[in-house]
């Protein structure tokens, strides 16, 4: 082998494993998927070709519809994590006694397993003897405990607070780090200026973790996208009363592995592709632009 | 054999010496002799047969062991066996009830494994995946969806006749495809109501006033609740709400030739406006009434915490009460269960099956016929509230002496409970999907404000179009 030939050859044997990692576990699967969504297929009989006609059905399908408007209204946990995370990271940038140990109670939640925290939330909100029944109890506001978990109206609400309160000690850390890159300098001038507290964050912080803010609305904004965990804990795997907590994962995982439909759990797969891949894209372009 | 040996020496003399003469050419016949009288002493014996010992050298050989009843069972097979949430609890009984078999049948090797949780979609991922075990331990309601994929070993032609008459008959054809059994049945629970006798007299009641038929138990749901503002915790499982319907209901899920569904009929209705009444009166706990069928621990819970007159659940999970809350173990009490308008009651019931594909199917079936038989069976009854689903077991007198623990109330009764079990049930196609459109046309009748007879009509015209 010649000389020039080794040379070449040299980058792409470097990237020849990863290429094979990303083929085995990326694109073979991302492939199958794909091929099944156009298929019947229930994991114990050979897959059958059926033609587009799991997408078909997706277009009447009332709960895929619902599902898929859980997924999106999920979204609103994002900017809500993003201001309560820049809130506790600006409230944590202090030099204070023991303000280590607030970091770390912030992040407790992060690194605590999620179904054990539903089981949390599960008690928090239990129609006999659950903390906020006592408390709205208490307080007079109801007569009657209100069994939170089978409302229709309760479960995607209590689900996506669970979810901020989750996820937001990891974008507090986030945001903490980009607050202690920006210079000093800049709220001295603030300061000199006549900002008041508010209009130094305002008109210094905020701008200055403008990066930040895109990494944490693409990451959140997916796994908002892409929440099961959270529903399946506080549903008991049900989704809900009238799958009023179904989201498109769940769905998608209720499809093939409840129901065993995974020619067309495999279609529902492919849509949120498509979403996930443009909402991966869109925000993208807004991290580019920021950078420049 | 000595009077055989006297007789053998001049018998073959003789046989022989008529082939002679008749093999004798007849032109070497000499001319006949003149007859001559001749004087002979003959001795007379005669046969006498005396018994006595005789010490003889033998190399000892095992007898058949009565519990090998599978024959031909193929040597060197080596046999994976999954049971379902049994250990560590019952590590010790699995290993032995192996080591026996392994005494019964010395040429298989068992591998067994538990499985928790996921077991359903373990055993279907495996089977896809060409590596499923030999033998699995399924609760009964499963059985169906793995035998219509043809997926599991006909039963009914794996076992000789006098292995499927050791079962309850009923339980050995429960769940069955076509006209064949893909299971054995193994230990049996009988549900009963446990009962919070605490609440009970709040009430002002006794166990003599709990309810004896369906109906009944709404009226005592709504007497308990007027009078201590406890609900009930009465619970669909939404694995089978088909199941309940007919139990409960006496509802007919599907027509005769099993061409169409038939569950809007009025019994439908009625059964569907009961709950309604009771979810709307608060009579029943609405977080409890639909759970799947794993989810049986969380109406357990609510029990135990001391919110619940009664459960339907089974003794061998008293236990769980007795750890969880030591002072309501006193005041607790097994009955009865209350009979649907079916007047029958639903087998409660765990299966072995055998996978299909196994490469060893007698050693499997050996497997699964030797954990249920009667002496497993009963084995297993003596140390955990489970019931054999062989009637020999009964006869020990185990099954007989007087009940001191509340586990064991309801065990003189077991029995006859058991026997009358019945699987009404016709053959669901497709089961898992039509449940799953009956739970959402249930939901929207309770929880959703539909008219039960709208809900359930479109629901029998959806799950129509699942039948193959």
């Amino acid at each position: 082998m010649s000389y020039k030939l080794q040379k070449q050859l040299t980058p792409y044997l470097f990237l020849l494993p990863a290429l094979l990692f990303m083929v085995t576990f990326t694109l073979y699967p991302l492939a199958s998927v794909g091929y099944l969504s156009f298929t019947k297929y229930d994991i114990l009989s050979p897959a059958e070709p059926i033609g587009f006609a799991n997408y078909q059905r997706l277009l009447n399908d009332q709960v895929f519809w619902t599902s898929l408007r859980n997924s999106f209204t999920y979204l609103i946990v994002t900017p809500v994590i993003i201001v309560l995370a820049i809130l506790l990271a600006i409230v944590v940038n202090r030099k204070l006694p023991g303000i280590g140990i607030f970091r770390a109670l912030y992040y407790i939640p992060v690194i605590t397993g999620s179904v054990a925290i539903g089981i949390a939330w599960q008690f928090l909100f239990d129609g006999t003897g659950g903390p906020v029944n006592a408390a709205l109890l208490g307080m007079g506001i109801i007569e009657r405990p209100i069994v939170f978990l089978t409302e229709p109206r309760a479960i995607l609400p209590i689900a996506m607070l669970m979810t901020t309160w989750m996820g937001v000690g990891y974008f507090m850390v986030v945001f903490l780090a980009g607050l202690q890159a920006i210079p000093e300098e800049l709220y001295d001038a603030a300061k000199m200026d006549g900002c008041n507290g508010f209009q130094k964050h305002w008109y210094v912080s905020v701008p200055g973790l403008r990066p930040s803010i895109v990494f944490v609305a693409v990451i959140s904004s997916l796994s908002a996208l892409k929440v099961f965990d959270e529903i399946f804990v506080l549903t008991n795997g049900t989704g809900g009363v009238l799958n009023s907590g179904s989201t498109m994962v769940f769905y998608l995982w209720r499809q093939a592995f409840r129901l065993q439909n995974v020619g067309y759990a495999s279609a529902v797969a492919m849509v949120l592709l498509v979403i996930t891949l443009t909402f991966s894209i869109v925000n993208v372009r807004l991290l580019e632009r920021g950078e420049q | 054999m000595f009077r055989m040996k006297i007789y053998t020496l001049p018998l073959l003399l003789s046989i022989v010496a008529l082939v002679l003469a008749a093999c004798g050419s007849p032109a070497a016949t000499p001319p006949p002799a003149e007859p001559q009288v001749v004087t002979q002493v003959v001795r007379e014996t005669t046969v006498v047969e005396v018994d006595r010992p005789v010490e003889v050298v033998v190399t000892p050989t095992p007898g058949p062991n009565p519990e090998a009843v599978i024959a031909d069972v193929e040597a060197g097979a080596e046999i994976t066996f999954w049971t379902f949430f049994l250990s560590p609890t019952f590590d010790s009984y699995i290993q032995d009830t192996i080591a026996r078999f392994n005494e019964a049948y010395p040429d298989v090797t068992v591998k067994w494994e538990d499985r928790q949780g996921t077991l359903q979609e373990e055993y279907r991922n495996s089977l896809a995946a060409g590596n499923a075990p030999d033998v699995v331990n399924v609760p009964t309601g499963w059985v169906q969806e793995f035998a219509q994929k043809n997926q599991l070993l006909n039963m009914t032609e794996a076992l000789p006749t006098s292995v499927q008459e050791q079962y309850f008959s009923g339980l050995f054809n429960q769940a069955s495809v076509g006209d064949a059994s893909f299971q054995v049945p193994w230990y049996q629970a009988v549900d009963g109501y446990l009962v919070n006798t605490q609440v009970l007299e709040q009430a002002g009641l006794t166990l003599e006033d709990l309810p004896t038929t369906f109906d009944e138990q709404k009226t005592v749901c709504e007497a308990i609740y007027a009078a201590t503002d406890i609900p009930c915790g009465l619970r669909l499982n939404t694995g089978n709400l088909l199941q309940s319907m007919a139990y409960e209901g006496n509802v007919q899920v599907m027509n005769a030739d099993g061409s169409a569904f038939t569950f809007d009929s009025p019994e439908a209705v009625s059964w569907l406006q009961y709950y309604i009444d009771m979810i709307n009166d608060g009579t029943t706990a609405r977080d409890i009434l639909l759970l799947g069928d794993a989810d049986d621990r969380i109406g357990l819970e609510r029990f135990t915490s001391g919110q619940m007159p009664f459960y339907v659940t089974g003794p061998q999970l008293i236990r769980v009460v007795r750890e969880s809350n030591p002072g309501l173990y006193g005041y607790l009490a097994m009955v009865p269960r209350a009979v649907g308008r079916s007047n029958a009651l639903p087998p409660v019931s765990m299966s072995i099956v055998v996978t299909d594909s196994t490469p060893y199917p007698k050693a499997s079936a050996a497997l699964a016929a030797f954990f249920s038989n009667p002496q497993s069976m009963l084995e297993f009854a003596k140390i955990v509230p489970v019931f054999p689903s062989t009637p020999a077991s009964f006869d020990d007198p185990f099954f007989t002496q007087p009940s001191v623990a509340i586990e064991d109330q309801i065990r003189p009764l077991a029995r006859d409970i058991i026997a009358q079990q019945s699987d009404i049930m016709p053959e669901i196609p497709n089961l898992a999907n039509v449940n799953d459109v009956v739970r959402q046309a249930v939901e929207a009748a309770i929880f959703g404000g539909i008219d039960p007879q709208t809900a359930l009509t479109n629901a029998v015209q959806e799950a129509n179009t699942l039948i193959e």
